[in-house]
């Protein structure tokens, strides 16, 4: 009397297909993972890895070039900085930085935006006017301008810079919320849940979040990454992470007096930027496309 | 089936596969019929059973991951694997035309519908504004709009899903096509205009001498408008014959259960048990073996999985694609014979 | 001698939406439902039919308590739904839906999806929870194995059966169908029909039954209202209405039905192409622009109800004295 199950019913094998398809194709998916995986490697093994202290003064060896120059060598195998501190050290420690305040930054932001963004979905009316009036305002706010004049005034530290970026990175989430929860909040098994006798907020929690989820995870990765390269520049222009903190936007600050004469000290951490940045994004676009056509469904 | 040469379209061994990651899907397979002109084949069946695919694949409208081959693919004496796409072309709007079930997917929403009808027009014919207009303005009336130079220059949004409809079938059959291919035009409608529309299709059909192609998944329509039905399942024609044959007299088990499924209006019993096919079709990945309905017939026996099957034809060509001749079936039981 | 209150009895419910036509546009009233009276006895099935845009969708939110009537009385065994409170609302009627598809959440498992109401509301240890809802999973016809599958895994059939165990869990009274099977194939819809016809004995539900599709609301209903714009245009038993249709409407819905019978033709059904527009009804009888029986009065005035043997109508060919 039961009907099979649909694994073997033909329109179960399109809906397969897509989704398989799509994952095998994406390549972005792999190699974003793998290069993240080995920052992230890179960054917590740090204290293992690293050959030298990241805070080792040595001004005898100052600005020596990396391994592959001539007067470079092996036992500073990127050279050392004005300080004669060891180059790969600090680039290594820095990842530890900039991964820390990828992660934080995306999760404050991540829980803030998300929340307003369910809320406004899902009450409409006036929250909703509310709430999305409150992202047109900080859409209006220039989030560098506003992040130095704060560090400004309450002085640079690691805590202060996540917690700024944390409050002016949400919108993304809020907006991306909000739509995915307008187009859930219709279907029929919240109409469902609500005869169950489901409060709203268990509704929000238990039926919506987990629907929203694979979006807001994309938005993760892209916020994580934004979050990096502008803390880099607030380390660069002197208000972010201090010295001697090893940050990579410090350490591109410091190099720039020697851009002429050593550009090895400019565009070796912001080779690293780079290639973390590159990482989360296609890892970020690559779970879009995976994740969408089995969001629903 | 010998090509009888007054057939104006002949499908032969028209196979339609999709490239899969996990293997290839056969949504068609062998689907053979031929048709002489001005006639009516309603090729009905569930949700995946092919049946759009076949309509899709004889437009060559197919999508990207999908493959077409065919011995033969033939429309008013015009084989329609060679041509090249510049002749296709001109011989898929001169001479083919299809209705989707949604008419507001295939009406563009940024111009009036007369623009729209203006430009068919003119894509295919020499003709002046003027002329185009005029020639707009006739068609709508004979889709049964009145008042026509007013809604020549409303938006497709502005009408109703019928009149919406009725603009479609316009916009296709203007430019005098000789084959029209429509794939599920009334599902989207309410009953009572689905009645209309199918009386407008088939007046102008007759009318005009359209040969049609009519998908669908509802027996009702199909025995009102058919000449000729195939019952497809599993990307295979099952069954084929004229409607009184299929629909009257129908050989395979799967139409025989079709019809047992179906609440009639004062034929099947008020409150009672409706007939059922247990289960649910079989995978089309892969090598394909044996019958492919095999799995919930209640007649099946071994000999079912074993080899394909051929269109067991009558004399009267009436087409079985079961091993079992009828007479060896149980007896046979049609919607008549369920109690009052 | 107490007259016993029916199941559930509506009372004039109307229900109005602000519909905002642009930016700047006015807000224009769109009344969905207008003045709408059924009383629904136990053990009745009540079909509304009508076509899409006459209100009986949200005719039916409003029967779930998910939308307020504008106006009118909703009253449960004589006691308004105002007054209940919101889990005696929920224990008392529940819905099964049309597309399998959005009624589940992709995310859980089919033994949460069906589980959640005793959770929400029995005070039943997690074990209980399990077992009361494989007991049911096996009723509706589900294997137990498809406990931890989640939606995707199932067929819209089984899916469909998801829906029905979720909606019987609570040992409900009254069980709103909108449109249960018209998103399902033929021989899956032969089979969730067995099915509600089943459960109803098994369970002595109540229905209310949305469809459009007329050979399912013969076959399961014992009393249809036809909708037409908002308003009940014919009500009656089933059989009364489907061997001897009054309202020109009803006959036309009827006329459309085409069973697989090769020896009769398109049916006629003699209506116009005029489309109304729910947003800016006809004046009069919203049915005249279409009706081909239409009379000078239909375009002026708006038909009252007319009771005519346990039927009733809104139509002026049956008004009073006439």
């Amino acid at each position: 009397m039961t009907d099979q199950a649909a694994g073997s019913a033909s329109i179960a094998s399109w809906r397969i297909f897509i989704a398989r398809s799509k994952v095998m194709r994406h390549y972005g998916v792999l190699s974003g993972g793998l290069m993240v995986a080995i920052v992230l490697a890179v960054a917590l093994l740090a204290p293992v890895l690293a050959p030298h202290d990241p805070y080792q003064q040595a001004l005898l060896n100052r600005l020596k070039p990396p391994f592959w120059m001539t007067g470079g060598s092996w036992s500073f195998p990127l050279g050392t900085d004005h300080m004669g501190r060891d180059y790969l050290s600090r680039l290594m420690y820095g990842a530890q930085i900039s991964i820390l305040i990828g992660v934080s930054t995306a999760l404050i932001s991540g829980a803030l935006g998300t929340s307003l963004g369910l809320a406004a979905g899902y009450f409409g009316g006036r929250v909703d006017a509310i709430i999305m009036f409150i992202v047109t305002v900080k859409l209006s706010i220039p989030t560098i301008l506003v992040a130095l004049a704060v560090v400004q005034l309450v002085g640079g530290s690691l805590q202060i810079v996540i917690l700024v970026l944390g409050l002016l990175l949400w919108h993304q989430f809020a907006v991306v919320a909000r739509s995915v929860t307008m187009q859930i909040r219709d279907m029929d098994y919240i109409t469902s849940a609500r005869m169950a006798g489901c409060s709203s907020l268990r509704i929000l929690m238990t039926e919506i979040l987990p629907n929203v989820l694979n979006q807001i995870i994309v938005v993760l990765t892209l916020t994580m990454a934004s979050a990096i390269v502008i803390e880099a520049s607030l380390s660069f222009l002197g208000v972010g992470v201090q010295p001697p903190l090893p940050s990579w936007g410090i350490m591109i600050a410091e190099g720039k007096e020697h851009i002429f004469f050593r550009p090895w000290l400019v565009m070796i951490p912001g080779f690293a930027l780079l290639f973390l940045v590159l990482a989360i994004n296609l890892l970020g676009d690559g779970l879009r496309d995976i994740t969408s056509p089995q969001g629903r469904g | 089936m010998a090509n009888s040469p007054s057939a104006y379209v002949v499908v032969q061994n028209l196979r339609i596969d999709i490239h899969t990651s996990s293997g290839l899907l056969h949504a068609v397979s062998n689907v053979s019929f031929q048709l002489t002109a001005g006639e009516v084949l309603c090729i009905v069946g569930e949700s995946g059973s092919g049946k759009s695919m076949t309509a899709l694949g004889l437009m060559g409208l197919l999508p990207a991951a999908a493959s077409r081959s065919a011995e033969l693919l033939s429309v008013d004496g015009r084989d329609l694997l060679t041509m090249s796409p510049e002749e296709k072309s001109d011989f898929l709007g001169n001479r083919m035309a299809m209705i989707f079930q949604e008419p507001m997917t295939s009406l563009n929403p940024c111009f009036t519908i007369g623009t729209q009808m203006e430009e068919t027009i003119r894509r295919h014919r020499n003709v002046s504004a003027r002329d185009a207009k005029l020639h707009a303005a006739s068609w709508l009336e004979k889709v049964g709009i009145p008042s026509s130079a007013g809604r020549l220059e409303q938006y497709p949004h502005q009408l109703s899903g019928g009149l919406r409809q009725r603009v479609m079938i316009a916009m296709m059959l203007m430019c005098e096509p000789k084959l029209l291919i429509a794939d599920e035009p009334t599902t989207a409608l309410d009953v009572t205009v689905q009645a209309q529309i199918l009386q407008l299709l088939s007046a102008l059909q007759k009318e005009l001498g359209l040969t049609m192609i009519f998908i669908t998944h509802d027996l009702g329509v199909v025995s009102r408008i058919a000449d000729r039905v195939a019952v497809m399942y599993a990307g295979e024609f099952v069954e084929y014959g004229t409607t009184r044959q299929v629909l009257k007299n129908p050989q395979h088990p799967y139409t025989q259960g079709l019809l047992k499924c179906l609440p009639v209006p004062g034929r099947t019993r008020r409150g009672a048990h409706l007939g059922t096919i247990p289960g649910s079709g079989p995978s089309l990945i892969g090598n394909l073996s044996g019958c492919c309905f095999a799995n919930r017939c209640e007649y099946a026996a071994p000999v079912c999985l074993e080899g394909k099957l051929p269109l067991f034809v009558r004399e009267d060509e009436h087409g079985v694609r079961c091993r079992f001749r009828p007479e060896e079936l149980a007896p046979l039981q049609t919607v008549d014979a369920v109690p009052q | 001698m107490t007259i016993t209150p029916p199941l559930m009895e509506l009372r004039n419910v109307s229900r109005d939406f602000l519909i905002k036509a642009g930016l700047f546009g006015q807000k224009k009233i769109l009344r969905a439902v207008r003045s709408v009276s059924i009383d629904i006895e136990k053990g009745d099935v009540l079909a509304l039919v009508g076509e899409s845009g006459c209100g009986k969708t949200t005719l039916a939110r409003m029967l779930m308590n998910v939308l307020e009537p504008t106006s009118g009385d909703i009253l449960y065994q004589g006691k308004p739904n105002k007054d209940r409170s919101a889990a005696d609302r929920s224990r008392k009627l529940q819905a099964v839906f049309q597309d399998p598809y959005s009624s589940l959440n992709p995310r859980k498992t089919i033994g949460s999806i069906v589980s959640l109401p005793l959770w929400i509301h029995g005070d039943l240890a997690s074990a209980a929870i399990r077992s009361e809802t494989l007991k049911i999973m096996d009723k509706v016809g589900l294997p137990a194995r498809v406990y931890d599958n989640y939606p995707n895994q199932l067929s819209g059939g089984q899916r469909q059966r998801v829906a029905i165990a979720r909606a019987l869990i609570l040992k409900p009274e009254i069980i709103i169908c909108d449109e249960p099977t018209s998103a399902l194939d033929v021989s899956v819809q032969s089979q969730i029909l067995n099915l509600l016809i089943d459960m109803k004995h098994e369970f002595n539900l109540t229905y209310v039954l949305i469809s459009h599709n007329l050979g399912v609301v013969e076959h399961l209903a014992n009393k249809v209202a036809v909708m037409y714009l908002g308003r009940i245009v014919e009500m009656a038993a089933c059989e009364e209405l489907f061997s001897s249709p009054r309202h020109p409407y009803t006959k036309a819905l009827l006329a459309s039905i085409m069973a697989p019978d090769p020896d009769l033709d398109i049916p006629d059904v003699d209506l116009g192409v005029a489309f109304p527009n729910a947003m800016n009804p006809p004046v009069g009888c919203a049915f005249h622009p279409r009706c081909n029986q239409k009379m000078p009065i239909c375009t002026i005035e708006q038909p009252s109800k007319v009771l005519q043997q346990e039927r009733t109508l809104e139509c002026h060919l049956f008004g009073n004295g006439r």
